[in-house]
């Protein structure tokens, strides 16, 4: 066994040995996988080896993509097609908005009739058949030959593999750089150790003194015998039904049935014993059954088919059911391929790819950001916490997951101070990165947390609170609302060295006088943009920076990588649950807390995009005149066990106003009217803020090089192909959008949705979508796929509301 | 006739067994009905099929041998008795005795169908000390089966190729083993249909057996230890000579 290699990848699965493989083939031959047991001893061993690029995530669509390529090239794959059915009228509706999603990000997918979906399986059963899609170039493999397979491919161009050996502990050296893997069978120097160990990931991370949120999560699949007379043929294609939770691979005459069950057992969530191996786990008949009656009835024949063997088996599921992927800020060498069970061998191959691009160009070809290993925050640390939300994941791999859904796993989670206060006016609760949030409320009934609230309302149809959104968003334009924002994420960025490190990575200027907000996003080196913050300088070395709820975790990583030497100078500090956050806006947002402060809050004194200390109830209460929904307004952030005396003294303050307080679905309504832009749906590392009309903030003059400025400056020069633009949507009846949808011009797809919804104060359906800049002119028309329906659409200004931005400066 | 199959629970052949204490294991792994009780059942029920009668299957262990039984019943059993231990393994004597308590409370067998030994305690044991104790013949690790009259006529394999054939009245007992036939696999409506079957359950105190005079308990379990891969020597002939009678001298420590 060599004792120092330039990398050691931990586990023998599809994931580390496609590490393996796209390593070697770029040139880094001196790389070694140690295996614990055999190669595919683990979760690998019982993949279905169902391969689908169907997916609505441009990357995992890609990677997938990729997979089934690499898969071909290597002659381990059948290219077999696949066919994903709907059995009722609302999965139908669910297929039509998927491919919709599908087509959005490029892939050719089509509605086929039942009778179509009928002559590609003809032995399946007619009935409650609504139609489908079917697409030719998926298929599936053996896990064990086609990682063993690619296990070779790797050797052959001089990587090694060592079996039967453990990873005993990781040793860092007093920079916390990767120094050596030590092994059951010797010790290993290396500069780089790449995390592949599937189920055992959490524990082989915990080595190296890290905590990810990697649960094993119970699947279970049926091989069932042929049926004489009724033999499946061997090369038909792979049957999938999301409403009934199945999908059925031919094996053998028969057919092999897994299912993504509603109610899925974790296991081991404090730690898979290393012993397991690929030993299949009890597993539980009734809860497989109504799958395997559901699929007896789409296929009669299954009924006399003898039921070889259940298979129960933990995968590796995260709490967002997206792999853990890329380097571990401040461990230097360290990279997690993890948690990537959901994806399976459509992800494994485009896995290994983006982690060698990663490793050693430090960039990758596809949008990864969603995948990025440290995006959890602290309170996933617990293995019980994330064990439920990964179940949850899991739940809805298959189960419509509709955009109104909210998670109900372990909720309430995270409160803020102003809880029971929402409680008390009827708040519906939505969560975001473990929060209760007021989506709405509902006045007239008690509070609740919403949990599968759409599909409870009917599924794809107009929300039973619309009435309640609109009372709450005309409230903001015509009077004020009060919005708990508690779950901002704060980081307070503190010392001499903080001023430097945000000029390194923000695309906009921060060296601006202390009570300055500034708006501004982190870029990658491709000037894609990484982070959307609002960064406020509260001292010469004191800054705040205030993001979204669900990106703090992100933003502390990206920051923590780009320490350089700083890290001395500069002390990063999670705040987020330090301070309570109010948001208070509308015409009579400064009558009201000229009412509740002694301060002078004029606009002269205190002007938009500022921020000072107030004082609110003998409370030192930190006021930004910010706005996101395009009213005059502040944001309030109070230390959090002093704030519901503040929250009280604006209630009182802003009864003579008709003051209400309002939730997060109006604000996204009224955000909507503004233009401004959500981060990761509007704006992502695949954008530039220049196509993003975010040209305002980028100041490439501002003395600092910064992180993507470069690649800026050569887009500047070159010109964008695509912008951002605010489109309305059909007439001002409420269109059921959700982001996501393709947008079409002559019948050629040119896009897709990003952020949609309805306007409530311009009563229109907006959208927005990045168009070739030859279709950004005001008033181009163009349609966009909703339901299968092709529905009329024109590109409007930016801003539909208060363009000039009036409201917000007076 | 009247058949009876005695099955067994025990842990899944590709288990992992991890040792706990001195004589425990993890139990967390799956169990599974006894392989070689399968062909006991499979041949029950053929034989009941062919000539009329019922098949009762027992099993003496935890409440979750409930789910051996049931599996029995999936693939044709009629219903079950289940003879509830604290723990799952018992000794052969107590089985033995537990068995035929149990078979004697329900009615009176024509046949009784066993798996030729348990693939976890190996004992063997079990369907000679039932037979010796009904006074019944008995011959294990039948290969075929048929009734001629009230006579059975059994083959047993005897090494090198040869059978060995038997003739045996009835009632008696049969040591089933691979080769005896093909077991089916359940179908769900089966499956479904088999949980309204029958399944009586005794707890073993209530049988009022005899307290044995001696019982064989476990006193460890160990895991075998894993064979050691192949170590290739290289170099010239006399340095791969050298190197392998140092390794027989130090580590096999042989020479």
């Amino acid at each position: 066994m060599k004792d120092q290699a330039r990398v050691v990848v931990i586990g023998g699965g599809i994931n580390g040995c496609s590490v393996l493989y796209h390593l070697a083939k770029a040139g880094w031959t001196d790389v070694v996988l140690i295996e614990k047991g055999e190669l595919t001893s683990g979760a690998t061993c019982h993949a279905a080896g169902t391969l689908t690029q169907f997916n609505t995530s441009p990357t995992i669509m890609r990677m997938r993509k990729y997979s089934l390529e690499l898969y071909g090239r290597l002659n381990i794959y059948d290219r077999v097609g696949s066919l994903r059915i709907a059995s009722d009228a609302e999965q139908f509706k669910t297929i039509q908005r998927d491919i919709s999603k599908a087509r959005g990000i490029g892939l050719a997918v089509e509605m086929i009739s039942p009778g179509e979906a009928a002559k590609i399986l003809p032995w399946m059963s007619g009935k409650d058949l609504y139609g489908g899609f079917f697409l030719p170039d998926d298929g599936c493999l053996d896990p064990h030959l086609a990682t063993h397979a690619i296990a070779r491919a790797a050797k052959d161009m001089g990587a090694e593999i060592y079996t039967d050996t453990r990873v005993t502990g990781i040793e860092l050296n007093s920079g916390k750089e990767i120094e050596r893997v030590t092994t059951s069978r010797g010790d290993i120097r290396c500069e780089h150790v790449v995390n592949a160990a599937g189920i055992w990931g959490a524990q082989i991370a915990s080595m190296a003194g890290i905590s990810i949120p990697s649960t094993p999560v119970i699947h279970q699949h049926i091989a069932l015998e042929g049926v004489s007379g009724h033999e499946v043929p061997g090369d038909s294609p792979i049957f999938r039904d999301y409403g009934k939770l199945v999908y059925c691979r031919p094996e053998g005459g028969g057919y092999l049935v897994g299912g993504w069950e509603a109610d899925p057992p974790a296991c081991w969530v404090d730690g898979v014993p290393w012993e397991h191996g690929g030993s299949d786990v009890p597993g539980d008949f009734d809860r497989f059954t109504p799958m395997l009656e559901d699929t007896i009835a789409r296929f009669p024949f299954l009924a006399d088919a003898g039921i070889i063997r259940l298979v129960a088996h933990p995968d590796a599921f995260s709490p967002d059911s997206g792999p853990l992927l890329g380097p571990w800020p401040g461990l230097k060498g360290f990279w997690l391929a993890c948690a990537s069970s959901m994806q399976g061998f459509g992800g494994g191959g485009g896995i290994g790819k983006t982690m060698a691009e990663w490793m050693i160009d430090g960039k990758t070809e596809w949008d990864v950001y969603k995948y990025r290993a440290w995006r959890f925050g602290r309170h996933y640390a617990d293995p019980r916490y994330a064990a439920e939300c990964a179940r949850e994941c899991y739940k809805y791999y298959y189960r419509t997951r509709y955009p109104g859904d909210e998670d109900t796993a372990a909720r309430p989670r995270r409160i803020s101070p102003f809880h029971h206060r929402l409680q008390d006016l009827g708040v519906v609760f939505g969560t975001k990165n473990g929060w209760e949030r007021a989506n709405y409320f509902e006045t007239d009934k008690p509070w609740r947390r919403a949990g599968e609230e759409q599909r409870e309302y009917g599924g794809w149809v107009k929300p039973p609170f619309f009435d309640a959104v609109e009372k709450e968003h005309r409230a903001i334009r015509q009077r004020v609302g009060m919005v708990d924002m508690t779950s901002f994420g704060k980081i307070d960025l503190m010392g001499p060295g903080a001023l430097p490190l945000l000029q390194r990575i923000a695309d906009g200027n921060l060296d601006r006088p202390p009570g300055s907000v500034t708006y501004t996003q982190f870029l990658n080196d491709q000037g894609g943009m990484v982070g959307d913050v609002m960064v406020t300088r509260l001292s010469d070395h004191h800054f705040r920076i205030v993001s979204g709820s669900a990106f703090i975790d992100s933003d502390l990583g990206w920051i923590r990588s780009h320490l350089n030497g700083d890290g001395a100078s500069v002390d990063i500090l999670d705040t987020t649950e330090d301070y309570a956050v109010i948001g208070m806006w509308g015409p009579h947002s400064r009558a009201v807390l000229q009412a509740a402060t002694a301060d002078d809050v004029s606009n002269g004194k205190f002007p938009y995009m500022t921020a000072r200390t107030i004082t609110v109830n003998g409370v030192n209460v930190w006021a930004q005149r910010i706005t996101y929904v395009g009213e005059l307004g502040w944001e309030f952030y109070i230390p959090a066990s002093l704030a519901l005396g503040v929250w009280d003294a604006f209630w009182k303050a802003g009864g003579p106003y008709g003051m209400v307080a309002c939730g997060y679905k109006a604000v996204d309504s009224l955000r909507l009217e503004k233009g401004n832009r959500a981060f990761n749906s509007d704006l992502t590392a695949s954008e530039t803020p220049y196509e993003a009309g975010l040209d305002f903030c980028v100041k490439p003059g501002k003395g600092v090089d910064f992180i993507g400025r470069k690649a800026l400056s050569r887009i500047k020069e070159n010109g964008i192909q695509q912008r951002l633009c605010t489109m309305v949507i059909g007439n001002s009846d409420y269109l059921t959008l959700y982001g996501g949808e393709a947008v079409v011009k002559a019948g050629k797809v040119v896009g897709r949705l990003r952020s949609a919804g309805y306007g409530h104060f311009i009563r229109k359906n907006i959208g927005y979508a990045y168009l070739p800049v030859d279709l950004t002119p005001e008033g181009t028309v163009l349609e966009v796929d909703i339901f299968g329906e092709m529905v009329t659409a024109r590109v409007s200004p930016d801003a539909l509301y208060d363009p000039e931005g009036k409201t917000i400066r007076c | 006739m009247k058949i009876y199959v005695c099955a067994k629970q025990v842990p899944d052949t590709a288990a992992n067994i991890k040792v706990v204490g001195d004589a425990g294991f993890d139990k967390s792994v799956k169990f599974v009905m006894n392989p070689y009780d399968e062909y006991a059942v499979e041949e029950a029920v053929k034989t009941a099929k062919a000539r009329g009668g019922e098949v009762v299957v027992v099993s003496v262990g935890d409440k979750s041998s409930a789910n051996t039984i049931r599996s029995a019943l999936a693939v044709g059993a009629d219903r079950g008795i289940l003879v509830t231990t604290d723990a799952q393994l018992q000794d052969s004597v107590t089985t033995a005795q537990a068995l035929k308590a149990a078979i004697e409370q329900d009615g009176t067998p024509d046949l009784i169908f066993m798996g030729k030994q348990s693939v976890d305690s190996e004992g063997m044991q079990t369907h000679y000390r039932l037979a010796a104790a009904f006074d019944m013949p008995v011959v294990n690790e039948v290969v075929s089966f048929t009734l001629n009259g009230d006579n059975a006529v059994v083959e047993r394999e005897v090494g090198g190729g040869e059978r060995e054939v038997l003739e045996m009245t009835l009632p008696c007992v049969i040591g089933a083993t691979k080769g005896l036939n093909e077991p089916r696999y359940p179908k769900l409506p089966d499956i479904l249909k088999a949980k309204k079957k029958p399944v009586t359950e005794v707890a073993l105190s209530a049988l009022n057996l005899a307290a044995p005079a001696e019982v064989v308990e476990v006193a460890s379990l160990a895991p075998i230890p894993e064979r050691g891969a192949a170590v290739m020597l290289e170099g010239s002939v006399k340095e791969m000579v050298d190197e392998l009678v140092g390794r027989l001298k130090t580590e096999a420590k042989v020479l």
